[in-house]
């Protein structure tokens, strides 16, 4: 047997489950949501069969190999330049006649193919049954009936690709019979093409320059002639090249579907629900109001469910806290270490920790959005706004992820079409309040503004959707006066959220918010306690401690904002490494203090202070890993761009509120 | 002959033809907006724009921009009562909560597709889910239905 390193690709249309089937044969963990466009990036995993390795990789969905956006490209070059050994073509059964436009493409490519039939259950319940021996002979390909979501067909599947992954035979391409004009435009591009393309291939890179595409710098003369007889056959139907090419593959799928498929009358139950509820959220006049209603839901389930369980957990570390304290002094260790211990970690990652309630709650509502369908009609029904505001409207989607973590929000962009649309996507997307501001507005709010508790928080919410579109309007203004990209956008069927694929990427992103206790916060915590304890002899956390010079330095600066404390200073700056650090910096900074913490910070602030500080903190800077994804999607300059004018609004607006209030008051 | 943005919500049309840029134009197709498709309005978003539409048996949302360039034939919408024989698509349900409470029961509402027997007289007997109904006339007058082209999709020559 071979032993050469096999590699197989999952390709399909969106939503069809492709990453369903990879997680299935890899035991990964890459997300999985009902609606199309989840997954942007390829990703690598490895399926054993019988001892043997072949690695897998699951790919952005694409409708056809023509790749209009960013995560498409990301999927057609994979597939068209690096040639994997075969591709597994996920094919939605529900939905068949649109997702073997993709199979039809990869076979005239001559791609070794394996379908996954998937989705039958849901096919079944809608009364399409469909011959899988009569669909592999039409296609000569093999076929694999699977329910991803359930594991079916899975073991099957991974037998097919271990078998056909290592035969050495590759397919003859599908030969459609385009008619006859477009046959001899075949035959004469296909003569200028050079030797470099190979014999088999020369029928698909004709079809290929026929369409539209471009071929690089190899194929210029028959790109030329490409050119001229689209022109040509335009003139002489009316009627263009590109499109009628469609139109045959689809009169071909439409003969395999004759062959291999049979629909009985009727209609299934889940498409009923699912149509009686796009009744309701897509109406015209509640598809708004029911929007907002559900956010502002997710709000209220954040704070009223998650506060009384942060507090139990508070009160745990507490308890921690005395316990080690205990122990510590009864083992007689010294000063510095009881400090280090109480004062700097369990202080400083127990008041981030305690609101992991909060957070979690905020990504199982978020993960139930995903999953459920929701997200498409989101952005479906926002899009006029969103329009007018300069955006399109599936910059909403990656808008509503900002509000769990800003990075794969910006990942998220890639299925935005237009380079400006994904640019002011992304400018924006610091603006929405992440998770992990929250610790920030819940210490603050319940010290400062117990009453009016909910509105500070909408506000603060409101506050950076408003910056938001301020900043999209100007941006656009400035920089891009490009034409609109249409919303040309697959609306999948809701399903009711399956418990493991909601709990799944729940506990995935609490347990990431966990582990950055001990990989950001803890680092971040003890370097602060250092710098608080240096030059040796001062005493902890003063002004005239390294950190309190450090602090004293921009300390100035906030100053005409309300909050010119050096340690105010110290929490931003480290924040930026990540946003809870602000809050467990303020924990540590003040740990040997008497009093709680709300208690503590009320002798510092005002609420109007206070209400800056939050202003302050909910704008100002991008976190490292946030500025990472910006730098990687769009560059430095970008990067840059946005950390400065989100310090800007941010400085500004917390000063204006500050110096208007005190003016008001 | 009408555009597709001017087809009201629950009418069906046939595509005839997709003009516009070619790009475009050619996506489009690739999604499924190809002459003889059959395609739906299902919902509108606030204020009109965008539409979501059903064609292929799966549902897409287009701006009335991209709509307007999208030529489609009306289908005739009939009482099933009077419906020609063979397969039909209920569109839409007349009358009060009672009525479509009623026929739900049966598995009959909009979207429902069904064999109609066009009996000439008495009863309307359909084929549903491979069962045989029976429907008083007066019922079968408040469903309608239009029928759907079997070669919905075959490319025009
Ligand atoms: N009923 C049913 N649902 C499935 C099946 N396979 C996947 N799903 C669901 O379909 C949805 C889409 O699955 P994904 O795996 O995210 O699809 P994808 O092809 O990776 O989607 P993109 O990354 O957006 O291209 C998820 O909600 C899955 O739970 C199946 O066989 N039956
Ligand atoms: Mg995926």
């Amino acid at each position: 047997m071979e032993k050469r390193p096999i590699k197989i690709a999952i390709a399909g249309n969106p939503n069809s489950g492709k990453s369903t089937i990879f997680n299935a044969l890899t035991g990964g963990n890459v997300s999985v949501g009902n609606w199309p466009g989840v997954t942007v990036e390829k990703c690598e995993g490895c399926s054993v069969y019988q001892g043997h390795r072949v690695t897998v990789v699951d790919l952005p969905g694409t409708y056809t190999l023509d790749a209009w956006t960013l995560d498409e490209r990301i999927a057609r070059n994979f597939i068209v330049e690096e040639k994997p050994d075969a591709v597994v073509a996920v094919v939605d059964a529900a939905n068949l006649e649109r997702n073997l436009y993709l199979v039809i493409q990869l076979l005239e490519m001559g791609a070794k193919v394996i379908i996954a039939l998937n989705m039958i259950d849901i096919a079944r319940s809608r009364g399409i049954e469909i011959d899988t021996d009569r669909l592999a002979n039409a296609l000569g390909v093999k076929v694999v009936p699977t329910v991803a979501a359930r594991g079916e067909g899975i073991d099957e599947l991974r037998q097919v690709i271990h078998d056909i992954g290592r035969t050495p035979i590759t397919p003859r391409p599908l030969q459609i019979a385009y008619g006859e004009e477009i046959e001899q435009a075949i035959t004469r591009i296909s003569t200028l093409l050079t030797a470099k393309v190979a014999e088999t291939e020369k029928r698909w890179w004709a079809l290929k320059l026929l369409e539209g595409d471009t071929g690089g710098d190899n194929f210029t003369e028959a790109e030329a002639l490409a050119r001229t007889i689209r022109a040509e056959l335009e003139q002489r139907h009316k009627h263009d090249a590109q499109s009628a090419i469609v139109e045959r593959r689809y009169g071909f799928i439409r003969g395999v579907i004759r062959e291999c498929v049979r629909t009985r009358p009727g209609i299934s139950r889940a498409l009923l629900i699912s149509e009686a509820i796009d009744g309701v959220v897509l109406n015209r006049w509640l598809g708004i109001p029911i929007f907002f209603g559900l956010i502002a839901l997710t709000f209220y389930l954040v704070f009223v469910l998650g506060t009384p369980l942060s507090e139990l957990i508070g009160k745990l570390f507490a308890l921690i806290g005395q316990l080690v304290s205990l122990t510590l002094s009864a083992v007689a260790a010294p000063e510095w270490i009881t400090s280090l211990i109480t004062d700097g970690l369990i202080e400083g990652i127990g008041t981030v920790l305690k609101f992991l309630p909060n957070i979690t709650i905020l990504y199982l509502v978020i993960s139930l959005m995903e999953d459920s369908g929701y997200m498409a009609r989101a952005a479906f029904v926002m899009d006029r706004f969103m329009h007018l505001l300069g955006l399109h409207g599936k910059s909403f989607i990656p808008m509503i992820m900002g509000l769990g973590c800003n990075v794969p929000a910006i990942l998220a962009t890639r299925t935005l079409e237009t380079r400006k649309d994904r640019i002011l996507t992304i400018l924006v997307n610091p603006f929405m309040s992440c998770s992990a501001r929250l610790p920030i507005y819940i210490l603050f709010t319940s010290a400062f503004f117990t009453r009016g508790r909910f509105v500070v928080l909408l506000s603060l919410y409101l506050l950076g959707i408003i910056l938001a579109v301020i900043s999209a309007r100007i941006l656009r203004w400035v920089f891009f006066r490009s034409e609109e990209a249409p919303l040309i956008m697959e609306l999948p069927p809701y399903h009711a959220p399956a418990l493991r694929t909601v709990l799944r990427p729940t506990w995935f992103r609490t347990w990431l918010f966990i582990r950055r206790a001990g990989t950001v916060i803890a680092p971040a915590v003890v370097i602060i306690w250092i710098l608080a304890r240096l030059p040796w002899g001062v005493a902890y956390a003063s002004a005239e401690s390294l950190l309190g010079k450090i602090g004293g330095l921009f300390a100035p600066l906030l100053k005409p904002a309300g909050f010119g404390y050096w340690w105010a200073a110290v929490a931003l700056i480290a924040g930026v490494v990540a946003k809870e650090v602000v809050v467990g910096t303020i924990a540590t900074v003040h740990s040997t203090e008497s009093g709680r913490l709300t208690e503590i910070i009320q002798s510092y602030f005002t609420p109007l202070s206070a209400y800056a500080f939050l202003v302050m903190s909910s704008l100002y800077l991008p976190c490292v890993a946030t500025f990472a994804a910006i730098r990687r999607e769009l560059g430095w300059r970008w990067a840059f761009f946005t950390a400065g004018w989100t310090l800007l609004l941010g400085w500004l607006i917390a000063t204006g509120i500050y110096q208007i209030g005190r003016l008001i008051l | 002959m009408k555009r597709l943005s001017e087809l009201d919500i629950g009418e069906w049309g046939i595509v005839r033809s997709v003009t516009g840029k070619a790009t475009l134009r050619r996506r489009l197709a690739t999604m499924g907006f190809i002459p003889g498709v059959a395609v739906a309005v299902k919902h509108c978003a606030p204020m009109g724009d965008p539409r979501a539409y059903e064609l292929l048996g799966y549902c897409l949302s287009l701006r009335q921009e991209e709509a307007d360039l999208i030529e489609v034939e009306p289908l005739p919408v009939y009482p099933l009562s009077t419906a020609p024989p063979g397969k039909v698509k209920v569109v839409g349900i007349e009358g009060a909560r009672g009525v479509r409470a009623k026929l739900a029961q049966l598995g009959i509402t909009e979207n429902t597709s069904l064999v109609n027997r066009a009996t000439p007289a008495g009863p309307v007997i359909i084929e549903l889910s491979g069962k045989e109904l029976q429907l008083g006339r007066g019922v079968a007058k408040k469903v309608k239905v239009t029928v759907i082209p079997e070669e919905n999709g075959k490319a025009t020559d």
